[in-house]
């Protein structure tokens, strides 16, 4: 039976006379890898920073596991189980690969006491160890995150990502300026990820490869709107996603 | 050799008092990217919270826990919510408008006190009084050993907490990038607020080991801010460690300046010393290079 992680209804934002988003309903069952795609300007980041609940809609309502994020702090979000990746570069460059990881973690474990004055390595260092090893960055543990590469550091984002165990991630323009070797190594890590955690994820991507390769449905958007949904195969086929991409 | 040693240490134990004021300007900009120009009156105050105290017939050891605990509440929670997260909320993180607030604070806080308690200079009472230790012929102060030792026991105590606890690890992640530590969960509200209180008290402790040499008076602040604000950038703005050797070389350097060169010019000391860093070094002796998108 399947499970629904999250669920965005009627979601409508504007600025001024702007309609960025309109309308917007879907649903995200758990264990799917979803594709928000769309031209510039076609309201994926608005609808994406709703979801967070980074920006209030002026309408509808976003749940995730059925409880409303309306009005959610991020940190609160976090520890309902969203994780989520940023389209900038978003490490803490003065911090170990391996202490960017634990503290991806850290907030999830221990009591209040054990968080305000425990040691930094938070019982999770084996953990850590794994995430780490998992994401093929166990050579650079004990770089500075900032040392990283570019594609290095999008790889450390997305182990940050999952540290916690979340239930969905949100993964913001992952394959964003990162090369081709690096692109595979991440779109195959994780879809690894995905098939032994069932973890759900929504991506929001411009590389149209990488999005009908990695996720299982597919929205798009355009002015605001869905277009069109369906499998990859459904939407690369799709003539007003033909259309809006190509301004046909 | 012996005079040399004796003004050495003299000049650490005041440093190490200025390098307290000095890594509150540090922790502030880390933790809200805004300078406090109120940090020479956050140390001013205290002092005056112990007299009340004492007055209200309260022995030392109390007045200094009970001052400790009304500074910390005052300069670090109502400080934080009364006017850095109002100022903050007027978009670009507060910016020259929180600025310009702590500048009004700063006047508020001294003609205040300046009201309440009067211009003149009130005794205050040492926290340690001592006799002399001789340190290899040098002839040195015990309250100079034991400034020296409680400040910089104070400074490690800070380091260890911000590298080896996991709220310490928190608080550096959200100095870093706080957006993103929000993401992770991170209560980067609460980090902040710690980082205030953690000011407040470091302030506090500067007033209670500073008073008692330039006695309480409404207008110390003008010189210990001003003193704390060019060891912070000397030392580099960004770093505890630089904060902390700014407060330490400029201590040292009036000392110095004091004994072998001039008494009238010392003032000028570390005047000189910030216009050569910002000339030669503007990161400042250990701190980095920052960049900013405007």
């Amino acid at each position: 039976m399947s499970q629904t992680v999250l669920s965005v209804s009627h979601i409508s934002k504007s600025f001024g006379g702007i309609h960025a988003v309109r309308d917007v309903s879907f649903e995200v069952q758990k264990g799917e890898v979803l594709g928000l795609i769309g031209p510039n300007g076609s309201g994926k980041s608005t609808l994406f920073n709703c979801v967070l609940g980074q920006l209030q809609p002026n309408a509808g309502a976003v749940t995730v596991k059925g409880q409303s994020v309306s009005g959610m702090r991020a940190c609160d979000l976090n520890k309902l189980g969203v994780g989520r990746t940023f389209q900038q570069l978003s490490v803490f460059p003065e911090m170990t690969v391996l202490d960017n990881i634990i503290l991806a973690g850290q907030e999830h474990h221990g009591t209040m006491l054990s968080r305000l004055f425990g040691a930094p390595d938070a019982g999770l260092t084996g953990e850590a160890d794994r995430m780490i090893e998992f994401f093929r960055l166990g050579h650079l543990r004990d770089e500075m995150a900032g040392s990283l590469s570019y594609g290095q550091q999008k790889l450390l984002d997305a182990a940050m990502a999952f540290m916690a165990g979340p239930d969905l991630v949100l993964l913001d323009e992952p394959a964003g300026g990162v090369n081709l070797t690096m692109l595979a190594n991440l779109k195959e890590r994780l879809q690894t990820y995905n098939r032994e955690h069932g973890t759900t994820f929504v991506v929001i991507e411009h590389n149209m490869e990488f999005v009908m390769s990695l996720c299982t449905r597919i929205i798009v958007l355009a002015e605001g709107a869905v277009i069109a949904e369906g499998t990859p195969e459904e939407i690369r086929s799709n003539s007003q996603v033909i259309d809006a991409y190509l301004g046909g | 050799m012996e005079q040399f040693l004796q003004v050495l240490l003299s000049g650490l134990a005041t440093g190490s008092i200025y390098a307290l004021a000095a890594i509150g300007f540090t922790l502030v900009w880390q933790a809200a990217q805004t300078v406090n120009f109120a940090q020479g009156e956050f140390v001013m105050l205290p002092a005056f919270f112990v007299l009340i105290a004492m007055n209200s017939g309260l022995p030392l050891p109390l007045a200094l826990i009970v001052a400790l605990a009304v500074s910390v509440f005052v300069l670090g929670f109502l400080f934080k919510k009364a006017i850095v997260e109002p100022m903050q909320k007027h978009g670009n993180g507060g910016g020259l408008s929180l600025i310009i607030a702590t500048m009004a604070l700063a006047i508020f806080l001294k003609e205040s006190v300046k009201e309440f308690y009067g211009a003149e200079a009130q005794p205050y009472p040492p926290l340690i009084s001592g006799g002399t230790w001789n340190i290899g012929g040098a002839i040195v102060s015990v309250t100079d050993i034991a400034h020296l030792a409680i400040s910089l026991g104070v400074v490690v105590g800070l380091t260890l907490f911000l590298n080896r606890t996991r709220t310490g690890r928190a608080m550096q992640a959200t100095a870093q990038n706080p957006a993103v530590a929000e993401i992770l969960g991170v209560d980067t509200n609460r980090m902040v607020l710690y980082t205030f209180l953690i000011n407040a008290a470091l302030a506090s402790l500067a007033s209670f080991l500073i008073t008692p040499v330039y006695l309480a008076k409404f207008s110390n602040g003008e010189y210990l801010g001003l003193i704390a604000f060019i060891a912070a950038i000397v030392g580099g703005f960004n770093q505890i460690r630089g904060a902390l050797a700014g407060g330490l070389l400029i201590g040292v350097l009036d000392n110095i300046t004091a004994t072998y060169i001039t008494a009238e010019y010392r003032a000028a000391i570390p005047l000189v010393l910030l216009i050569g860093i910002i000339l030669f070094r503007p990161q400042g002796l250990l701190g980095t290079s920052e960049g900013r998108t405007v």
